[in-house]
């Protein structure tokens, strides 16, 4: 429990003269469930994206499992069979111009694994993630926003990482399927002992989720530690005054 | 650039001669092609959709689809060779305006054509553009007759795309004067780089062609520093508050 | 494909340039098997004005005009087809590479596509054949790297628009290295928009060829290509002018009819009036 999954110490980005990363610290446990949470422009995106090797960095270092990322084409791959991603705009993540399923199929292809099992181990998780079978056949423009969601989600499991990263996992889901994908997020972590990081808005979804939470605010952790420390017994000012506007979140008893 | 080796003059001297015939060339094609370019556009901005505006159209694109070559051919064999109307060759008497301006008149309207064609479809667009905005149906709603609006207001407006394709027309007629000068045997530039080339003069190509890129280049720069002036200065006279 | 075609029809100017557009396919590919033999000396009846055997008249040396423009009109398309093909291949991959790499390479890329553009075009044509000599293989070649640019560029403005998307982010998470994205990801995405680019730069390639295939830089005799036509005919000018205008007279249909049918294409095919892709 106490090996960490990924360690993130003094990581800087710039874009042009404006900092926004500006010397992030975080140490994420190996099979917890974290969570981010912070304002919009708070730099949440800009963190996951240096995990996942897209943004360089300034200065700092990224280990994932104690190791440092690699570069090339060995390292990518490696890095793709550790951690997986969803990322914020699931309809805009699929390739336009390829079906599902063949978007599907290179999972296999990285994997090295034959066609076949690939497809079969999909078929189990649509259903289990409750998409229909017809949608391999169709393009990200032809299903619905909440089925392109589960498919991201389908597609970063198939390649069974170690690390899911889950930005704004529910974003413009309706409630019950919101609580579905997050009941099943956490199966599944439990069932493979995944380390999942879920990033959000919605303080609701964080707190019934995540075992640990930080807080970002302009690219900067203002607070992170056990969630319920966080959500209950903030220290710093700006996770007090970002909760104080949840006041029913913030003493659900009392309302 | 040193000694041509044929006629043993000096190669910047020879070119210095040839230049003034194709800048004059080129200019009054351009020239032509801006007056009856614009003419025709807003002609065709006026009536969109009518009969006369798909004329216009299809004999703009005709315009700029026939080789200027073609042209200057069609050009010389009906008003030189046939009619003669117009001398058949040279660039007239140095010191005697009329008798040159007699020997441009085909070549520059050889030259002309195509961009005759192509700035009258891009005047269309942009005037119509122009048009459409919500400022002018105001200036309509107010009684601003509709000459006014077009003249005054929106072909300075329209001209700002012109401009910015000045430094390709430019290109177009150092290019395309080469066949020109070829076909009514004209002195210049053009005429002097492929007469080089047959003869296998490869100083002579060499700095012609060094010459005529430091033209266009120059020309280009021009075109840049204009429209860079231009835009802004028009958008803000024009913009919120004035 | 068929709804695009349809599309084309449905305007006036479309219609007019589908039509000539047949006529000059169907010309160039039965023309060659029911005339003469384009190549068939016949000093004696030359300048023969158009008649029923000869119905574009006969040329200096007596060859039928009509199978020498069928042959020539030929030559022409399929030049400019080859050039047209090639510069859009080769202008998209170097396109797409400086887009998705950027930093040196996207410079590097971009200071060729620079040079090759500040010469006028038909300038640096002269240039290259008078360093490197004339015949068909060379003009191909020349007239390839003067459309390089175009199709680069629009390539590469296409792929910066990409490189953002978050599918490029997506397939990277997944592992997929930059060949694979490139060929299967990126390059299908700027083949709608280039292949418009490129019908429309048929009939300019047809021009160009023609113009210094006129000039006695291109294609060389006894093959006929447009501007050698033209060019042959205007030697004899004060003899007979039947050579030159017949000649001329199908450059302007061909380049024409395939600038209308482009146009129309592109329209039809433009995402803002359309909505989505294809
Ligand atoms: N490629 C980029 N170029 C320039 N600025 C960027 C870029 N990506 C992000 N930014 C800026 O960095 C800041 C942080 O962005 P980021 O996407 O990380 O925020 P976020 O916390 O994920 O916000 P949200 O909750 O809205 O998704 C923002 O101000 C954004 O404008
Ligand atoms: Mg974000």
């Amino acid at each position: 429990m106490t090996e960490a999954s990924i360690t993130v110490t003094d990581a800087r980005v710039s874009f042009g003269r404006v900092q926004v990363l500006k010397g992030v610290s975080l140490l994420v446990p190996a099979g917890t469930c974290f969570g981010i949470i912070g304002e919009s422009g708070s730099g949440k995106t800009t963190l996951i994206r240096a995990i996942l090797g897209l943004q360089r960095l300034q200065s700092g270092q990224i280990l994932l499992s104690g190791k440092p990322l690699q570069p090339g084409r060995t390292g990518a791959r490696l890095r793709a069979m550790t951690v997986q991603a969803i990322l914020q705009d699931s309809t805009a993540s699929l390739s336009p111009r390829r079906r599902i399923g063949q978007l599907l199929d290179e999972v296999s292809e990285v994997l090295a694994e034959p066609k076949d099992a690939t497809r079969a181990r999909a078929a189990a998780l649509f259903d289990r993630l409750g998409i229909p079978a017809a949608v391999t056949d169709k393009y990200a423009h032809q299903i619905s926003g909440g089925q392109a969601r589960r498919v991201c989600v389908a597609r970063a499991l198939l390649m069974r990482p170690r690390v899911l990263i889950a930005d704004e996992p529910t974003a413009g889901l309706d409630v019950s399927v919101q609580g579905d994908l997050l009941n099943l997020l956490q199966e599944i972590r439990v069932e493979h002992n995944l380390t999942l990081v879920v990033v959000s808005h919605n303080l609701a979804v964080i707190r019934q989720i995540a075992d640990q939470a930080a807080v970002m605010c302009r690219g900067e952790v203002a607070e992170v530690g056990d969630a319920a420390q966080v959500f209950d017994a903030p220290q710093s000012d700006y996770a007090r005054s970002l909760l104080a506007a949840w006041p029913r979140l913030h003493k659900p008893a009392n309302l | 650039m040193g000694i041509d080796i044929v006629s043993n003059r000096p190669i910047a001297t020879i070119l210095s001669e040839a230049l003034p015939n194709t800048l004059q060339l080129a200019s009054t094609g351009l020239l032509l092609a801006l007056v009856f370019g614009l003419l025709l556009g807003s002609i065709a901005a006026r009536r969109p959709g009518t009969l006369l505006d798909t004329v216009l159209g299809v004999t703009s694109v005709a315009f700029i689809t026939t080789p200027a070559f073609v042209v200057a051919i069609v050009l010389l064999l009906v008003f030189s060779v046939q009619l003669q109307w117009f001398p058949v060759t040279g660039a007239g008497e140095p010191g005697q305006p009329l008798d040159r301006l007699v020997h441009l008149a085909l070549p520059a309207t050889a030259l002309a054509i195509g961009w005759v064609g192509y700035l009258a479809r891009l005047i269309r667009a942009s005037l119509l553009e122009v048009l459409s905005e919500d400022h002018v149906r105001m200036m309509r709603a107010y009684g601003v007759p509709e000459r006014r609006i077009v003249g005054r207001y929106a072909m300075r407006l329209a001209l700002i795309p012109v401009v910015a394709v000045m430094g390709i027309g430019v290109g177009d007629m150092i290019s395309n004067a080469v066949f020109v000068e070829i076909i009514f045997a004209r002195p210049g530039v053009g005429s002097l780089i492929y007469n080089a080339i047959l003869a296998r003069n490869f100083p002579v190509v060499q700095a012609g062609i060094l010459f005529t890129v430091l033209v266009y280049v120059t020309a280009n720069l021009v075109v840049e520093i204009l429209n860079a002036w231009l835009d802004p200065r028009i958008a803000r006279s024009l913009g919120p508050g004035s | 494909m068929r709804a695009l075609l349809a599309d084309v029809w449905a305007s006036p100017t479309g219609r007019i340039g589908m039509v000539l557009t047949a006529a000059i396919l169907l010309f160039i590919t039965f023309g060659p098997l029911v005339t003469p033999n384009p190549n068939l000396l016949a000093v004696q009846a030359k300048f023969l004005p158009p008649s029923l055997a000869h119905p574009m008249g006969t040329d200096n040396l007596g060859r039928d005009l009509l199978a020498r423009a069928a042959q020539g009109t030929r030559a022409a398309v399929l030049i400019a087809v080859a050039v047209v093909a090639l510069s859009s291949v080769i202008g998209a991959l170097l396109g797409v590479i400086a887009g998705l790499l950027g930093g040196w390479i996207d410079r590097a890329i971009l200071i060729i596509f620079d040079i090759i553009s500040a010469y006028p075009p038909v300038i640096l044509a002269m240039g290259i054949v008078a360093l490197y000599g004339t015949g068909a293989s060379n003009l191909l070649l020349v007239v390839t790297i003067l459309f390089l640019p175009q199709f680069g560029r629009m390539a590469r403005a296409q792929t910066l628009s990409l490189r953002n998307q978050p599918f490029v982010d997506a397939e990277r998470i997944l592992g997929l290295g930059t060949a694979r994205l490139v060929t299967r990801h990126l390059l299908p995405n700027v083949v709608g928009p280039l292949i418009v680019l490129a019908s429309m730069n048929v009939p300019v390639v047809i021009t160009i060829e023609a113009g210094l295939s006129f000039l006695g830089l291109g294609v060389q005799p006894p093959q006929a290509s447009l501007g050698t036509l033209i060019k042959d005919g205007y030697i004899y000018l004060d003899q007979s002018w039947w050579p030159t205008i017949g000649a001329a007279a199908i450059l302007a249909i061909t380049t024409l009819g395939a600038t209308l049918f482009g146009e129309a294409l592109r329209d039809a095919s433009d995402p803002k009036r359309k909505g989505g892709f294809q």
